[in-house]
């Protein structure tokens, strides 16, 4: 996210109608990372929404040592982390180790829409859906997943590996395949 | 390792393994077609949740009226309600100490003037009496 330093400071300043540009910049991002995270439509608006009264209130206090596009996927992510943590939803489901190998279709080379990857995604337990959200789609690693999470990077590696395998699962039984993407134009995001 | 030992590594993207680890997967890999197969598929799948954090998720229409509403409810909160004129503050916040010795005196004054009055009023029954 790439936020005019100008509209920075005139948020910075208290000006509500350059909040509100700032929030209509912003907000289809950070409400796309804090659904993949809770999972649902309408937690994601309740995050979503405290997440953005939050950097209203503290706007003052950015000191500016990180781009606003940083610190806003930084407050999205915890306020995401929190909202589950507080409701329970990130202890890991109790399952037997996985030690076969995945089933495949014939058809494993038909392409899979966005849309597909999203659904199966909301299909996931939540422990498991923040870590591979925040790994694969995000781009933070191991210790920094843990360290938001309160897990240790162990923890995180096996809950990842379930979590890969559950959607693998998921969507090679939906018969599609994903399309390689190129590594250049991944999103990375200071956690 | 064995195809069994390989499986929980399968999934994983090169960066999570440590380097022997990692050494040991590609080994068996170059020689293990289901295992490479499989780590391939794995691949795909990190490739394409790499690409959904660039697609775009409809938010509700009523969002923004929703945080624009928090955040103004939160601005009237904390802002304090300032009747007076800011030169008029200026101007006290200038002189506090001459004000507070004023006021000092203003309450000495005060003081004085409540004792003589009640000293009168003691007198005055005696004086009706008279």
């Amino acid at each position: 996210m790439q936020i005019a330093p100008e509209l920075v400071e005139a948020c910075r300043r208290g000006d509500a109608e350059a909040f509100e540009t700032l929030v209509r910049q912003t907000h289809r991002t950070l409400y796309g990372l804090v659904y993949r995270i809770v999972g649902n439509a309408e937690d994601a608006a309740d995050v979503t929404q405290d997440v953005y009264i939050r950097v209203w209130r503290s706007l003052k206090a950015f000191r500016g040592d990180a781009s606003l596009g940083t610190w806003l996927h930084r407050v999205a992510t915890n306020a995401a982390i929190t909202h589950l943590k507080r409701r329970g939803r990130l202890a890991e489901p109790v399952e037997e180790w996985m030690e076969e190998r995945l089933t495949t279709r014939d058809d494993e080379d038909a392409r899979l829409s966005a849309n597909e990857v999203e659904r199966a995604l909301e299909r996931l337990p939540d422990s498991y859906r923040v870590v591979v959200v925040l790994k694969d789609a995000y781009g933070l690693s191991c210790e920094e997943i843990g360290r938001q999470v309160g897990i240790t990077e162990g923890a995180v590696k096996v809950r990842l590996f379930r979590a890969r395998r559950k959607l693998a699962q998921d969507l090679l039984a939906g018969g599609v395949v994903l399309p390689m993407r190129s590594p250049a134009r991944r999103k990375k995001v200071q956690g | 390792m064995n195809c069994s030992q390989m499986i929980p590594y399968l999934p994983a993207s090169s960066d999570e393994l440590d380097s022997a680890t990692f050494a040991a997967r590609s080994e068996h890999l170059a020689t293990c077609a289901a295992c490479s197969a499989e780590a391939a598929r794995y691949e795909k799948l990190r490739a394409s949740l790499a690409a959904i954090a660039d697609h775009e998720v409809e938010p509700p229409i009523a969002l923004i009226p929703r945080i624009m509403a928090g955040a103004d409810a939160g601005r009237r909160r904390t802002l304090p309600f300032v009747p007076v004129p800011v030169e008029l503050v200026r101007a006290l916040q200038e002189n506090r100490e001459l004000i507070a010795g004023a006021a000092g005196l203003a309450l000495v004054a005060a003081g004085t003037a409540w004792a003589l009055w009640r000293g009168m009023r003691a007198l005055r029954p005696a004086q009706a009496r008279t």
